[in-house]
């Protein structure tokens, strides 16, 4: 501890190591220290000044990081405790790749009746649309799309593990974070469709549509138009 | 026709066209059945009851 001074006050020397310091009162005061103590009567420290610019010579090393000051510490340490730098109480930014893709798509499949699938963890959902047929992984473009009569298909594990219902309608939502929702009227396995039924209702709107071309109303006109489209998405949907 | 009845009629198409054990439980769900009233002053005056148990498969209107 150096003599002289409290230790609030702060005790730096002027230009060299304490006991090198030479120099008498004007010469530090001819250097701009102010001389706040009789030189002579200090010890450890020939001459001090009060807190101000310190000459750009009397400025320690710039340490470059912690770990090159503990290591020049360790030579002073004794019993003393390392000190805190504020790096310490800096949380580090883990930098992950792709962070904001997650590695599976949460899938929720809803009917009027029932929750098909509720925040299911897939791979792949292939999605019957108006414009298309299209699939939906991890990272999809966020989309609402309206879905035509016609086949979803689920890939809990891509290729591995398939489970395909019929929608008969609806829409699907996909989030910017890779929900994705989708909502049909009405949605069956495909083992519960009689493939009798879809011939015979196949053959019925066909028929039906042929004969009131240009004449019935159009709600006639439309209805039957809509049986030939679910009727004909079945069909290829059981690969009749 | 509007979106809603064209959703609706597909799906009846679609249960139209299921095997029977899956085909009698989505029938049940086809049913409709409401009944609604106008009110006047405080009075229902009209009760009218919708009962459509058979779903609008297989009818064009």
């Amino acid at each position: 501890m150096p003599r002289g001074g409290s230790p609030q006050r702060e005790l730096q020397h002027c230009c060299l190591p304490g006991a090198e310091c030479q120099r008498t009162e004007q010469e530090g005061r001819a250097r701009g220290f102010k001389i706040t103590g009789d030189p002579r009567k200090l010890g450890f420290a020939q001459c001090h000044r009060t807190p101000g610019p310190l000459h750009p010579s009397a400025l320690p090393p710039p340490v470059p990081n912690s770990q090159e000051f503990l290591s020049k510490f360790a030579a002073f340490q004794g019993t003393m405790n390392e000190p805190e730098f504020p790096s310490n109480f800096v949380k580090p930014v883990e930098k992950v790749e792709n962070a904001s893709v997650p590695d599976k798509l949460k899938f929720n499949f809803y009917i009027p009746s029932a929750a098909i699938n509720q925040g299911s963890s897939v791979d792949l959902v292939l999605l019957p649309a108006t414009t298309g047929d299209f699939g939906v992984m991890p990272g999809h473009v966020p989309t609402v799309a309206e879905l035509r009569p016609g086949v979803v298909s689920v890939h809990n594990e891509l290729d591995k593990d398939v489970t395909k219902y019929f929608v008969s309608g609806g829409f699907a939502f996909i989030h910017a974070d890779s929900t994705t929702d989708v909502c049909a009227v009405e949605a069956v396995p495909l083992s519960d469709i009689d493939s009798d039924a879809v011939r015979a209702g196949l053959a019925e709107y066909t028929g039906k549509l042929a004969s009131l071309q240009g004449k019935g109303d159009d709600y006639e006109l439309a209805a039957a138009q809509a049986g030939v489209e679910v009727y004909s998405a079945l069909n290829s949907a059981l690969g009749l | 026709m509007t979106y809603n009845k064209y959703a609706g009629l597909c799906a009846d198409m679609l249960r139209a066209a299921l095997k029977e054990p899956a085909k009698t439980k989505a029938k049940a769900r086809e049913a409709i059945y409401y009944r609604s009233a106008v009110w006047e002053n405080g009075q229902p005056t009209k009760q009218v009851i919708t009962d459509i148990t058979e779903g609008t498969s297989g009818k064009l209107s």
